[in-house]
């Protein structure tokens, strides 16, 4: 069989709760992190609750009036996000290439905001007032084909739906997409938005953090996101979109474009999960086999692992990575992108993106919430004083969501 | 854009399905057959206030015995219709004993997920009955939580998807199961789509004033909007050297796919139908075909007024002359348009026919659009002996997706 054609990042756009790039980028790396005080909304009668909500975004820049009002806030994400991203990576879609142009965005829920209007409507009101403007957004794949009208791009269109690791997934169809010969160039990407309803579930769940516990004092009553800590007791809810330019490197050395990484391949597998919680530590995804294919999976220095701050993924994440890794890359840097911007469905895009940025410029942006790191977890992780590894040959980006779905994408210089 | 000429050929070795036209493969074919209609008054849900109040409804919705009772209690409509037809399929295909876990995947499309349930946890709070946002229930409504509850059920364990695209969502998941396979990374899939009736969905298509107020008539002249339905199909696919290897019966073969995005309006089609016509020339390139091997479309066939009017354009543009030669049909008739699942359970209905050597006919269909000069088959199945098939799916998001299928 004919080699298969190679696949690299050239473009990366984002809404986020630490900005646009480059903002996000650096603050990121600076270890600067995007909780608020959840103040659009009744959070109840529990302390002060907290979110990483998207800043820094002004929808106007990147859609025109017309659309925008018809648009929901997810898909208006999706879009800015994916304007950014062809604006980096220097690429105009005309009309001769928008055929070979596709999209993927992965979410979990999606427009949430205006299904909970739409719902609430229908039930109050009755359905003979149900709002039929709404309600072509309320589809999954709103997002993803609203940036197909405003880009113009034709090529194959498609959502992916797979709660926390949507996003990892989407590059993975992208990829798939790539390689088979269906697009030279797809944007791919994902996230999600903080929403009233969501909030209140996740926290009936008892997955949000409760507050901060310092050690040896009280609560501070703020939630508190803080992966591999030993401390952790939860998520805390974020939001925002991250797309990703996804090129034939045959294309993108044609039109002269320097790419920020190879997206060399990935693995995907799954194991035995509650569909509304993450797998146990004991059970392991058989990934490895997978993963030891591809090129370079021996130089992995840098590892962006899904781990969100609770008791359960982070543990699992732990025995999973060693086990992965093994006595392969026992130096390689672990690192996760949720204690700045929290959990959220597509949030693994952010993860993506982040192993792109540190193949790019060498760095890996610290676990800044970082205290006490817990004992259990034998990984070398990117604590804030560990200086910039010597060198980042490959990024593995390490996804597994509720309901017990894994991925593992690898990444590495150009 | 041609598969590489090594590709594996790709076949389908189980079936399985539960929808309105009946609660297996057999009763489903047997249906198609005859022509049956499914569309009548909706009981799920209290239609009071909406236009139109009929659909194609499950009646036989038990979850199977087999499951536990804390499971049993936890599934969404769709979960259990996903799980049925995927019973079936298994069952039949063998291929769980033949394969390591690990290397079945599973690629499930679907648009409203736990929906139906979701809602009835809203309406608790709103009307005060509950305080609680009762995280089962919502957290259930992902589309992706049926394909988590069919991997748990069956171990499957290698990648797992869900694909939502509004109605041509099966259609895309029965294409990344093609490509998955042609890549080598996995042996089998579980692919197909499930979807369940809700109101979200019932009141959205009432307000665009989508809804036929009698069962649908696809192509006909006097054709008023759709009528919806439910169900799932799923497929069984593996490579045709794996499944000659362990002896598995061949229902056919998944030959191509492509898929496009019209670029020009979230619920209109392209009036030129481009979208369409780029799909369905990506699925006869990926499968190597030329537009005169096809001998039959199963159309996506909504019974909208101007869904129709583009598809038959768009068949004409793609097909030319071999186009008259062509017959075309939609089940949507019979079996209502399934959204989600639409894709599998149209191309479960396009592989019965290129299998058992019949047309399914376009229920409901009395006066066919003259100026189309197109072969609808309105009303009664016949016998035809098909060597390739074409089922086409188009969605809101401006998505199409056509799926080529052939004779084992």
């Amino acid at each position: 069989m004919r080699e298969p054609p190679r696949v690299v990042v050239t473009g990366i756009g984002m809404v986020s709760p630490l900005g646009p790039l480059p903002r996000f980028w650096e603050r990121l790396r600076a270890g600067e992190h995007g909780f608020v005080p959840i103040d659009w909304f009744d959070t109840g009668p529990t302390p002060p609750a907290t979110a990483a909500r998207v800043r820094e975004w002004q929808p106007k820049d990147h859609i025109k009036p017309t659309a925008l009002r018809r648009m929901d806030r997810f898909s208006q994400m999706a879009v800015s996000a994916c304007r950014m991203a062809l604006a980096d990576a220097a690429l105009a879609p005309s009309a001769a290439d928008a055929e070979a142009m596709g999209v993927v965005v992965g979410c979990a829920y999606g427009n949430l905001l205006e299904t909970e209007t739409f719902l609430a409507g229908l039930m109050a009101k009755g359905p003979a007032l149900a709002n039929p403007m709404i309600f072509p957004n309320l589809v999954l794949n709103a997002a993803a084909g609203y940036v197909a009208i405003e880009l113009g791009l034709r090529g194959p269109n498609s959502t992916v739906c797979r709660n926390e690791i949507s996003g990892e997934a989407a590059l993975a169809v992208a990829y798939d997409t790539i390689v088979c010969g269906h697009a030279d160039v797809v944007l791919a990407g994902g996230g999600d938005e903080i929403s009233p309803v969501l909030y209140h579930v996740n926290k009936d769940l008892g997955v949000l953090s409760p507050g901060r516990r310092r050690r040896g004092g009280g609560a501070s009553g703020r939630e508190w996101s803080s992966p591999f800590d030993s401390d952790r007791n939860g998520m805390v809810m974020g939001e925002g979109v991250a797309m990703l330019l996804l090129e034939r490197a045959e294309h993108a050395q044609a039109r002269g474009a320097a790419p920020y990484a190879e997206l060399v391949g990935h693995a995907m597998r799954s194991v035995a999960a509650p569909t509304h919680l993450w797998p146990r530590p004991s059970t392991v995804p058989a990934i490895a086999d997978e993963l030891r294919r591809l090129r370079a999976a021996d130089e992995i220095d840098v590892i962006v692992s899904c781990a969100n701050s609770t008791r359960d993924l982070d543990a699992f994440e732990a025995a999973h990575l060693a086990a992965l890794l093994g006595e392969r890359a026992p130096g390689a840097l672990v690192t996760s992108v949720k204690g700045a911007i929290g959990e959220f469905g597509g949030a693994g895009a952010f993860s993506v993106a982040v192993a792109a940025l540190a193949l790019r410029d060498r760095a890996v942006p610290p676990l800044a919430a970082l205290r006490h790191a817990d004992p259990a977890c034998a990984l070398r992780l990117a604590t804030p004083d560990l200086p910039p590894p010597e060198r980042i040959r490959a990024a593995l980006v390490s996804g597994t969501a509720r309901g017990g779905a894994c991925t593992a994408l690898l990444l590495a210089q150009p | 854009m041609a598969p590489s000429g090594s590709a594996p050929r790709v076949v389908v070795t189980g079936l399985g399905t539960v929808n309105a036209l009946g609660s297996s493969v057999a009763e489903f074919a047997a249906a198609l057959r005859a022509g049956t209609s499914a569309i009548a008054p909706v009981t799920l849900f209290d239609t009071e206030g909406f236009r139109a109040r009929i659909a194609a409804q499950v009646r036989d919705d038990a979850a199977p015995d087999a499951l536990p009772a804390s499971l049993r209690r936890r599934l969404s409509r769709s979960d259990v219709f996903a799980l049925r037809a995927t019973a079936e399929a298994l069952a039949e295909s063998g291929i769980v004993d033949a394969v390591a876990p690990e290397r079945v995947g599973i690629v499930l499309g679907g648009t409203t997920g736990g929906m139906l349930r979701a809602e009835e946890c809203l309406r608790a709070r709103l009307e005060g009955r509950s305080t609680r946002y009762l995280p089962d229930p919502i957290i259930g409504s992902p589309i992706s939580v049926s394909a988590d509850v069919v991997a748990d059920v069956f171990d499957i364990r290698g990648p797992r998807l869900s694909l939502s695209t509004a109605c041509s969502s099966s259609g895309n998941a029965l294409g990344t199961a093609l490509d998955w396979l042609r890549l080598g990374r996995v042996d089998a899939v579980v692919t197909g789509g499930t979807e369940s009736l809700c109101r979200m969905t019932f009141a959205g298509f009432n307000a665009l004033h989508a809804l036929s107020l009698e069962p649908c008539r696809p192509f006909d002249r006097r054709r008023s909007g759709l009528s919806l339905g439910e169900g799932a199909a799923i497929l069984v696919v593996e490579s045709a050297a794996h499944a000659a290897r362990r002896g598995a019966r061949v229902h056919a073969e998944l030959v191509g796919w492509g898929n496009s995005a019209d670029a020009h309006h979230l619920t209109a089609p392209h009036p030129q139908g481009t979208g369409a016509i780029l799909a369905m020339q990506r699925a006869l390139a990926n499968a190597g075909l030329r537009p005169d091997d096809v001998d039959y479309i199963n159309a996506h066939g909504t019974g909208t007024p101007l869904n129709d009017a583009v598809e038959a354009a768009a068949i004409r543009a793609v097909f030319g002359d071999a186009a008259p030669r062509l017959a075309v049909s939609s089940t949507k008739g019979a079996v209502g348009h399934t959204l989600g699942a639409a894709g599998a359970i149209e191309a479960l209905a396009t592989i019965l026919a290129l299998r058992d050597g019949f047309v399914p006919p376009t229920v409901n269909l009395e006066e066919p659009e003259p100026e189309w000069a197109l072969d609808l088959v309105p009303g009664r199945s016949r016998t035809a002996t098909m060597r390739y098939a074409l089922s086409n799916s188009y969605g809101f998001g401006g998505n199409n997706t056509s799926v080529v299928l052939g004779h084992a």
